[in-house]
């Protein structure tokens, strides 16, 4: 496991000015996972995007926890949807035009 | 920009209907709820714009006062007051208040703002990472047949990017850390493109595999023979059986579209074959059709 793709928890939350419990109850909504590595708590890279989009919606609509894991997998159905939207898009150029 | 417009409240309203008008339009558009939305985003400058300064008393007073050119209310109270004192002690020039510029609402989006994908996020002063930028990419089909490098110039700055074979219409890829500087030591934003792959050739393509259709004669539908197809890459003899129907398809493994980020991998490509009757037949030709018909019944 390379530590350099991790950041601590603690440092997180002093960047972001956010309570630590804010981050763990983004974890329990299953928005974020945090990686326990010798008992010290830390952050994977890649979750970072998460986690700051979290914090702005947090931040800029007072949305709380657990309502952030409702927008979040609606999210997720939006962009699955629009996923298959654009393949259905292409599939159908198939028969354009015929 | 009409601030009050564009909150929807009266110029009389409170701070808390302020707020509440706000609140109501941020949920609306905040980017983050609209992803892609070029025009959410830019809704939600002008909703969070509106806010900041109507919701402050100072900011406000001057808003009310000097409209658009309330960022330069003080310059323009202190040229007034020069003014005054010019024309007191006899001539002086006209006080211009477009000399302080426009009322372009994103300079001043940008400096209150900045980072963050381009919008607000608390203003406090922590961390954060540089803005996103979007991009669209428009390339023919054939352009994404090869994997192939391009110089993007995205934000001023050049971009070397590899642009996977087999790529979709419609796919975003992302370049990490190639978007706008982080606020306060943040890391880098993204840059996001998106490819527009316009399709101007005879093939059809479906994810990986192709679709073509390739014109029969009526005596090699008939007898059998050959008949040479377009692959993407070339050209390929093909067996047609005696006896092939119009709309047969054949199937052309790994003659189709490269499978994206699996080099070497192909999808398939299938062939139509469409039948050419023949037209404006000869005597002979009516002859001996008629009687083919006539064995046939």
């Amino acid at each position: 496991m390379d530590l350099q793709e991790y950041v601590l928890v603690s440092h997180l939350c002093t960047q972001y000015a956010i309570e630590q419990s804010f981050l763990y109850s983004l974890q329990d909504n299953g928005l974020i996972v945090v990686t326990t590595i010798d008992r010290v708590d830390y952050l994977h890279l890649d979750e970072l995007g998460s986690l700051e989009k979290m914090i702005r919606i947090n931040r800029d609509l007072h949305v709380d926890a657990a309502a952030l894991g409702v927008i979040a997998g609606l999210l997720q159905q939006i962009e699955n949807l629009q996923n298959e939207l654009n393949a259905m898009r292409n599939h159908l150029a198939l028969y354009e035009g015929e | 920009m009409d601030y009050y417009k564009i909150l929807g409240v009266n110029k009389d309203a409170s701070v808390e209907e302020i707020k509440k008008a706000y609140r109501k339009l941020a949920r609306k558009y905040h980017p983050d709820l609209n992803p892609n939305d070029k025009e959410a985003e830019q809704k939600f400058k002008e909703i969070n714009e509106a806010n900041e300064v109507l919701t402050n008393a100072d900011s406000r007073k001057k808003y009310d006062e000097h409209g658009a050119d309330w960022k330069h209310a003080d310059e323009i109270n202190r040229a007034r007051a020069q003014q005054r004192q010019q024309y007191s002690q006899g001539g002086g020039q006209q006080f211009d208040p477009s000399d302080f510029g426009g009322g372009d609402y994103s300079d001043f989006f940008e400096s209150m703002f900045g980072g963050s994908g381009g919008f607000r996020s608390g203003g406090r002063n922590v961390q954060f990472k540089g803005q996103d930028y979007n991009y669209e990419l428009q390339l023919e089909l054939k352009e994404v047949y090869q994997t192939h490098k391009r110089v993007l110039e995205v934000n001023g700055k050049k971009l070397q990017l590899t642009i996977p074979a087999g790529v979709e219409n419609g796919q975003t890829i992302k370049l990490k850390g190639q978007g706008g500087a982080g606020a306060n030591g943040g890391p880098a934003g993204d840059v996001y493109i998106r490819f527009n792959i316009t399709n101007s050739g005879h093939f059809k393509r479906d994810k990986n595999d192709l679709y073509t259709t390739v014109e029969l004669d009526l005596y090699t539908a008939l007898l059998g023979g050959e008949v040479v197809a377009d692959t993407f890459d070339g050209k390929v003899k093909l067996k047609v059986p005696a006896g092939t129907q119009a709309d047969t398809k054949v199937k052309l493994k790994g003659k189709g579209f490269p499978v994206y980020k699996k080099e070497g991998e192909f999808g398939d490509l299938y062939v139509t074959y469409k039948i050419r009757i023949p037209v404006q037949l000869s005597e002979k030709e009516k002859e001996l059709f008629t009687e083919l018909s006539k064995i046939r019944s």
